[in-house]
């Protein structure tokens, strides 16, 4: 712009328009398609939960599936109004990134939930602006996206009340695991792709935040998203954000044009190669690195050597590699040529070039692994057995890296930077 | 297993998080030295004691953050690899570009720096300037010495640790003395025996053999006087000139009447005459007036020269920053060293120098260095400030001296400034006194040994109370030779400073129970702020202590912050008022601003700026921004958040608060990421998106420039209603402002010369980003509709520019 040497202007408004979905237009798409849903809720809660399921026969899912959001959706229902007296602290989760994560326990029906805690000094109007837009979260039923109970104000904090996955996040796991396996990734991978396209399509929704932190498993095997961009007005009240190691964010959002989408689709790139090695992949290793990484056996849970974090750098360091150079990608001859393809897809600095969502559902790999369904809930469960020293010496790598503090029998406590954002919902 | 290496990991966390801390006070510390070095006096006694505290706290930094990095050699290295940072403890040290440039091209790091022998280093420095050869090798003696002292657990011990990195060209620089005094292995005189001396010079008839060391002195007087060493005291070229000049001198005997230059004693081994030779002149060409004019350039002042009585023009002239003197920029050679001096009697002594030729200015020089000490007092609001502050008593009156000593063979020399009357005899004795609080040795005190000058500071608060018609004759005397004392008792330094410090301090110290809080009105990063009441309605921020009652290292950064507020008095910024200094309750107090903030006119209450008012708003900010600047003031956190507007009149808070929020607030920082304020990040200049870490770092290269950067934001606020980046992620920001991407200004109404206000303050390069004086001009030329007049300074928004919104 400094170029404009005759400081030319246009209208207001004229360059702005942006064809995909982009922030700004998004929220009257938004409204438009949940206005019928919302009066339903509005009028009587029955009514409410027949119309809602309804339209989960209208959604592809298993009949698994669909019973376990039946389920879900009658203990809603039990619920009601959320306050601040309902609830019986159980313990911390997480310190999180405007506030605090809580296990807590619903006290008249016992139900256990996560209570994200945001703290926020804001108008009144402002606050009720936020819970209506929160409400967004209670259409959003789906196999793959984690249940929303309420939202509500008090003492200057907005609680934000979810789900409880007791598998806790991915990257908590793999901490612990140290990389994940290739088969466990493709199922993880068709669950998180489902759950895009449902807030997509149903809701008119952009993730803009999917990366490790914020894919959730729990004992049942189950995969769900959380933490997507619902709340325009709680991103812009929150206190701080936190810029961490990683960046998740693709090229195009980086250099403030506009995206799409497309955006999520490189965020889950990346996720995938760090999953998938066991290290965030921005600088890329190097091949001793890598030697060590997969060195000794093929074993799907343990990295040989433990992998070192990303060497210190800048953030702007980081953030211009990611604009300028050339995308990261899995090593050759470990995996399969499939999941290899489907990163370097995810993995097009262009948009355009990338691959969309559609056509990653239609992978080869994806359908491979949507025909040999992975035992999610049993790697979970082996994971937590994984010896301990690993971990403890991975540790003392990260050493400069982490204040976190890793507590094996909660995996709900993490990494601080990775568990800012589990939990944030947008 | 695991307990252990959380243990280990939280060892590292605490060794990082500590060096970090240091890191930080390193930063204000060393940011302050360079300011004392540059911006004030530095012949002034107080400033030296500042600079001596500042190399003593910089070298206890240094070491310590060398000694915990050694502890962790093989985690830490890779990660602290730059701490601590050679370049900046050569910056610290004194050193100039070129030599900074040759030592780094040979090593790598502090600690290899600290391994070379004397010789190693003075081959390193080859070519520089003896003066910067001699102050690293001392200063590197200095780190080594605590380096050693902490590995043993002596940290406390009380160790000289200065190095005396101020720039001396004045001869009787205390240098000599301190030279005699930490280094006496360098054999030559004993120590005591000069002062032994001067102590007989001035209380006692003189003994033959002083007459004779006096006649040589004045010997030297005469070439002194011979040498062009007109006004600046910072002025680095010419120092080296100095130096030079006594280099090609032939060395001559111990005696040697030649200005002395303090290279000279680690040069050769010739023993120092120094000590005796200050006061001689001092003495003789006693106490003319000679107080070289601080000249800083004015805008649009319109203004009759006091020099030639001719109209000067628009920014055509300087003016003193003490006394006010105007003139042209033509005549500024041709001022006497006037300062201070009343109307009446500059033009007497305008003659009488221009007759002498100057030869009586210089003939004094060795005065000016107690002179020049007035500066920083001055600045200080009463109680001692209004004995002086009718300057001209303070520093025109010459002739009491000669007058009242009588033993002294000095009284040959000429008698000055014919002009002063001698009504202000008695006030001399006294404004002197209480200027310099120099310690004074009574009458009877003739023990010959220096050991009992130390002693005798510690009595000069009470003595001053006591002082006596009968001793106030001598004390004029004495005080003129004092600086000689003053470094005798330089041994219990930790001591004195503190005093005279907390002088100074206890007039800022504000008892907590003295505070009367009411309701809340802001929280920052790094505090509360209240309503409160103290002799009227004031503001109250009051810090996070729990953060710092870990350790007193805040604690330290909190009195350096708060020494430099309280030189601040400028109409569009906060008035400091004082502080609670008494840990756990500390506490910053100011007037309390009855406005809003810009951030509340804009963001919240979406107040349309108009472009005048823009301009006027703007124009207010660059005049405090400059001022504070001009005091060598890094803001670093300005932002509209921190502007307030009361009734019209801009007021700028905050200053320079960052690193103690930062502080505070570093205790509670996430592990491996950077918490981000909102609105933070349109603020920094390019070079700070690039300096960002993950971790909450202390260490940005705030400037005059990154100042100007946000003050370019500000600006874009005022016109737009919104930040820059709007809606942007903050990855995002960083990285386009980090690569020197702007704010588009295509929707943007504004007329070319306000975009280009903005652009050349978002210079991606800090040079090309204007400094405050040079935005101020420009925005009073840019065209203003409507406006009935063209605002005089200071900018108000007084009724006239009021009916324009």
């Amino acid at each position: 712009m400094s170029k404009n040497k005759l400081n030319l202007t246009l209208p207001p408004g004229s360059i702005d328009t942006a064809p995909a979905i982009t922030p700004s237009n998004m929220t009257p798409q938004l409204k438009s398609a949940t206005a019928t849903e919302r009066q339903g809720l509005a009028g009587k809660s029955k009514t409410s939960i027949e119309a809602l399921t309804e339209r989960l026969e209208q959604i592809e899912m298993d009949d698994n599936q669909r019973r376990r959001i039946e389920v879900f959706l009658c203990q809603k229902e039990k619920i009601g109004e959320l306050s601040d007296d309902d609830f019986e602290k159980l313990g911390e989760l997480g310190q999180g990134n405007g506030g605090v994560v809580m296990k807590v326990r619903h006290k008249s029906t016992g139900l256990i939930m996560a209570r994200k805690l945001i703290h926020l000094e804001v108008k009144p109007a402002i606050k009720k602006q936020i819970i209506r837009e929160l409400k967004v979260l209670h259409e959003c039923n789906f196999a793959h996206i984690v249940g929303f109970y309420g939202a509500f104000y008090s003492d200057g904090e907005i609680s934000i009340c979810m789900e409880y996955m007791d598998g806790g996040s991915l990257d908590l796991i793999l901490k612990k695991a140290g990389r994940i396996p290739e088969s466990i990734l493709g199922t993880i991978t068709s669950a998180v792709l489902k759950g895009l396209s449902y807030l997509r399509d149903k809701h008119a929704i952009m993730h803009r935040d999917v990366k490790p932190s914020n894919i959730l498993v729990n004992s049942n095997g189950e995969i769900k998203i959380c933490d997507f961009g619902v709340s325009g007005q709680l991103i812009d009240s929150m206190a701080n954000s936190f810029v961490g190691t990683r960046s998740y964010m693709s090229p195009e959002r980086l250099q403030g044009t506009h995206y799409s989408v497309q955006s999520d689709i490189w965020s889950l790139g990346l996720s995938l190669v760090e999953m998938a090695i066991g290290m965030y992949p921005i600088p890329p290793p190097d091949a001793k690195t890598l030697a060590a990484i997969f060195g000794g056996q093929n074993e799907d849970h343990s990295p040989g050597q433990a992998p070192n974090s990303p060497r210190p750098m800048a953030i702007f360091e980081l953030l211009d590699y990611i604009v300028n150079e050339p995308p990261p990608k899995l090593p050759s001859g470990i995996f399969s040529d499939d999941f290899k393809d489907f990163v370097d897809r995810c993995l097009k600095k262009n948009p355009d070039e990338r691959a969309d969502l559609k056509t990653l559902m239609n992978h080869e790999w994806i359908r491979m692994a949507d025909a040999h369904a992975a035992d999610i809930a049993g790697w979970r469960k082996r994971v937590k057995t994984f010896p301990k020293r690993k971990q403890a010496r991975q540790l003392v790598r990260m050493a400069r890296n982490s204040a976190a503090t890793v507590n094996s029998n909660h995996y709900w406590r993490c990494d601080s930077s990775s568990y800012s954002f589990a939990y944030k919902i947008y | 297993m695991d307990a252990d290496s959380e243990n280990e990991k939280k060892r590292i966390r605490d060794a990082i998080q500590m060096i970090e801390t240091i890191q930080s006070m390193i930063d204000v510390s060393a940011d302050r030295l360079e300011g004392l070095r540059t911006q004030c006096s530095t012949s002034a006694e107080l400033t030296q004691q500042e600079i001596r505290t500042l190399e003593g706290k910089l070298v206890k930094h240094f070491s310590r953050q060398l000694v915990i990095k050694a502890q962790f050699v093989e985690e830490i290295q890779r990660e602290l690899g730059h701490v601590p940072s050679l370049r900046q403890w050569l910056r610290v040290v004194g050193l100039s570009v070129d030599a900074i440039e040759s030592v780094l091209s040979r090593v790598s790091s502090l600690e290899l720096l600290r391994d070379r022998t004397e010789h190693e280093l003075r081959a390193m420095l080859c070519g520089a300037r003896d003066e910067e050869v001699r102050r690293l090798c001392r200063a590197m003696q200095r780190l080594r010495t605590y380096t050693e002292a902490l590995a043993r657990g002596e940290g406390s011990a009380e160790l000289p640790l200065y190095w005396d990195s101020w720039e001396r060209h004045v001869r009787g620089s205390p240098r000599a003395r301190d030279d005699r005094n930490n280094d006496n292995k360098k054999g030559g005189k004993s120590p005591t025996t000069p002062i032994n001396k001067r102590k007989q010079n001035s209380h006692l008839p003189a003994p033959p053999a002083q007459n004779s060391s006096l006649t040589k002195s004045r010997s030297h007087e005469s070439q002194l006087s011979v040498k062009p060493d007109t006004s600046d005291h910072s002025d680095n070229s010419q120092s080296s000139a100095a130096v030079c000049e006594v280099s090609e001198s032939p060395p001559g005997s111990p005696r040697d009447p030649d200005p002395d230059p303090p290279p000279r004693y680690y040069t050769n081994t010739i023993p120092p005459p120094a000590p005796r030779s200050p006061r001689t002149p001092t003495v003789s060409g006693c106490m003319a007036h000679d107080i070289a004019h601080r000249f800083t350039k004015t805008f649009n002042m319109i203004a009759t020269c006091d020099y030639c009585d001719k109209q000067m023009l628009f920014g055509s002239g300087l003016k003193c920053k003490e006394c006010k003197f105007k003139c042209h920029r033509d005549c500024e050679s041709k001022v006497p060293p006037s300062c201070g001096l009343p109307p009446e009697f500059v033009t007497a002594f305008k003659e009488k120098f221009h007759k002498d030729g100057g030869l009586y200015l210089t003939s004094v020089s060795s005065g000016r260095t107690l002179i020049p000490s007035l500066t920083p007092l001055r600045r200080r609001p009463p109680p001692t400030a209004h004995h002086h502050t009718g300057n001209p008593d303070s520093s025109s009156n010459t002739s009491s001296c000669n007058s009242s000593t009588p033993s002294s063979p000095a009284l040959a020399a000429p008698p000055p400034a014919p002009s002063t009357p001698q009504t202000h005899h008695h006030h001399h004795h006294i404004t002197l006194k209480q200027q310099f609080h120099f310690p004074e040795v009574k009458p009877a005190v003739s023990s010959p040994s220096h050991t009992s000058a130390v002693q005798s500071p510690a009595r000069s608060i009470v003595d001053k109370d006591e002082l006596t018609a009968s001793n106030k004759s001598e004390m004029s005397v004495r005080s003129v030779g004092t600086p000689l004392e003053r470094h005798d008792s330089r041994h219990d330094a930790s001591d004195r400073w503190p005093r005279q410090n907390s002088l100074s301090m206890k007039e800022w110290d504000i008892p907590y129970d003295e505070l009367k809080l009411f309701e809340v009105i802001g929280t920052g990063r790094f505090g509360t702020v209240y309503r409160g009441s103290w002799h009227g309605a004031v503001a109250v921020k009051l810090l996070h202590v729990n953060a710092l009652s870990d350790h007193t290292a805040p604690l330290d950064t909190f009195k350096h912050e708060v020494a430099t507020f309280r030189k601040t008095r400028h109409e569009n910024l906060v008035l400091f008022m004082g502080a609670c200094m008494k840990p756990p309750r500390l506490a910053i107090v100011t007037s309390l601003c009855k406005g809003m903030t810009l951030y509340t006119h804009i963001h919240l209450r979406k107040d349309k700026f108009t472009a005048n008012k823009s301009v006027i708003v703007a124009q207010q900010i660059s005049q405090g921004m400059g001022y504070l600047h001009a005091r060598g003031i890094v803001h670093k956190d300005l932002k509209t958040k921190n502007i307030f507007l009361e009734n019209g009149k801009v007021v700028i808070t905050d200053f320079g608060l960052f690193s103690v929020t930062k502080l505070c607030f570093g205790n509670n920082a996430r592990g491996d990421s950077l918490g981000i304020p909102p609105g933070w990040l349109c603020y920094l200049a390019p070079e700070l998106h690039r300096a960002l870490r993950p971790i909450a770092s202390l260490h940005l290269p705030f400037s005059k420039a990154t100042d100007v950067y946000a003050f370019g934001t500000v600006w874009y606020e005022l016109l737009c209603g919104e930040y820059p980046f709007k809606g942007q992620p903050p990855e995002a920001v960083i990285w386009q402002v980090g690569k020197g991407v702007k704010q588009s200004l295509n929707n943007m109404q504004a007329s070319r010369d306000i975009k280009d206000i903005l652009m050349l303050c978002w210079a991606y390069r800090s040079s090309e980003r204007p400094d405050f004086p040079h935005l101020l001009s420009t925005l009073e030329k840019l065209p203003r509709k409507r406006l009935a007049r063209s605002p005089s300074h200071p900018v108000h928004l007084s009724r006239s520019a009021d009916s324009v919104f």
